[in-house]
């Protein structure tokens, strides 16, 4: 029975040394971990470019070159932007962040407002203390805007100008706590023809699942706004030099889960 | 010393993947670039370049188009029409000269009140939309017959008048296709004195610049 216990620890003991092997072969008894983060791989088709047709009358645009035989026309809007979406193909929802830096051309530059409101007036009777007498000189009201939409292909031209004919104009505005008129409608950044202007989570990205782009994982993106129809100095038409360039810088974040 | 290599992987690898990550994409930044221009609307509109205005002191029987008519300043009936995407304003300049070796006078009134014996023709411009009521035929406008002061343009040698936004032409259709309302018919009509105490001739005759003005209006 001795012998058994005996070779019972000893058997213990010769295990216990091998489990405990690296220690002793490290000669200390820390163990270090060492974390690293690794980027998220964010996956988004952002376009370079986009064109936009100052159109002061609101004359009907056409949305060509789907190869379609419906050609889409977006109809009645001042500013309008030929389609264009991002998409995500990440495997997270992604919150998209945008930065907008205007620059403004053309021999008599217009001039951009701060508020709709500013453009259009407010009130009938310029004796009422809120009265706001709307803009007759070259005036624009222009803003960037974003939304998430059904679709699911970005190659398919002609589902997207359907979704952008039916896009209407829907931009409302509010007063703040401090009187500031800011924009209602998510999604929005007034452009500043002096500075750059920022917006936090204008739309959120569906993750892509399996590596296909699901339902909300293409936003829509736009200028949009409105202008002064015809300016009453005739130095002040609207003349084919004038241009607005919006340089917009995005930024992504994981979108928190809701 | 290599199982102490592999567990430190393995721990790190289980720590990455429990950790909350930090805001990611911070270095991607993507931009585009948005241009926007404006691009003058083309302006498109059927305008005729000549027209027939007959002096018919004596009111005698002149076919204009299908029809007969017995007035004493008769036109061929002339219309213009947009072919624009646009609607357009439509503003009227109008100059009469008369003829070299007339005797005629271009009167500021009706000459149909007046005991005149002056050799006098009171001509002026009308103008209206061609609508479906109508049969969208400019021959078939009906007039009224009587000159509408600020409406209509008295035809004068003196000075030329003009009438701002005598008519609004409605926009083409998709197409490029004139629609309702996008065509409008004029004429220059009037009176004349009949019996002058010199005679009506041959050489008797004006001249009629009529000056179209077009301004885009904004889609309603």
């Amino acid at each position: 029975m001795k012998t058994r216990k005996l070779a019972s620890l000893g058997l213990a003991a010769v295990m216990s040394l091998s489990l405990a092997a690296p220690v002793f072969a490290a000669g200390n008894n820390e163990t270090v971990f060492t974390s690293t983060y690794t980027e998220p791989d964010i996956q988004v088709t952002v376009p370079q470019t986009g064109t936009v047709a100052l159109n002061p009358l609101g004359l009907d645009i056409d949305l060509v070159g789907d190869g379609s035989d419906t050609t889409q026309i977006i109809k009645g809007q001042q500013i309008v932007t030929t389609p264009v979406v991002m998409v995500n193909n990440s495997s997270m929802d992604l919150s998209v962040s945008a930065s907008v830096a205007t620059t403004i051309a053309g021999t008599k530059a217009l001039t951009l407002t701060k508020d709709e409101q500013t453009l259009l007036g407010k009130g009938d009777d310029p004796e009422a203390g809120d009265y706001v007498a709307p803009k007759t000189n070259k005036s624009a009201f222009v803003f960037f805007q974003m939304a998430s939409t059904t679709l699911t292909d970005s190659t398919d031209q002609e589902a997207i100008n359907k979704d952008a004919a039916k896009w209407a104009y829907d931009y409302t505005e509010k007063a703040n706590a401090e009187g500031t008129i800011v924009p209602e409608t998510k999604g929005v950044i007034v452009l500043n023809g002096t500075k750059t202007v920022e917006g936090e989570d204008l739309v959120t990205l569906k993750a892509a699942r399996d590596g296909e782009v699901v339902s909300g994982g293409i936003a829509r993106m736009r200028l949009c706004g409105k202008m002064v129809a015809s300016p009453k100095n005739a130095d002040d038409a609207w003349k084919a030099d004038d241009k607005i360039t919006a340089t917009v810088t995005f930024s992504f974040a994981p979108a928190a889960a809701k | 010393m290599r199982n102490k290599r592999f567990l430190t992987l393995a721990a790190a690898l289980a720590l990455a993947l429990t950790a909350v990550p930090a805001p990611a994409g911070a270095a991607q930044k993507p931009v585009t670039v948005l241009t926007a221009g404006y691009t003058e609307p083309e302006v498109k509109v059927i305008v005729p370049t000549t027209g027939a205005v007959f002096i018919n002191p004596y009111e005698s029987a002149v076919r204009v188009g299908s029809e007969e008519e017995a007035g004493q300043i008769i036109s061929l009936p002339s219309s213009i029409a947009n072919l624009s995407r646009m609607p357009l304003q439509v503003d009227v300049t109008v100059k009469g000269k008369v003829l070299e070796g007339s005797d005629m006078l271009l009167s500021a009134s009706s000459t149909k009140e007046a005991s005149s014996t002056s050799k006098k023709a009171f001509m002026y411009f009308e103008m209206k939309n061609v609508s479906a009521s109508q049969g969208e035929d400019p021959e078939s406008v009906r007039w009224d017959g009587t000159y509408t002061e600020g409406a209509d343009i008295i035809v004068s040698a003196a000075r030329e008048r003009t009438v701002k936004n005598m008519v609004t032409l409605a926009a083409a259709d998709r197409y490029g296709e004139v629609t309702k309302a996008g065509s409008a018919a004029f004429r220059v009509t009037g009176d004349a004195v009949k019996y002058p105490k010199t005679a009506w001739t041959e050489k008797d005759g004006v001249q009629i610049t009529v000056t179209f003005t077009f301004t885009p209006l904004p889609y309603s």
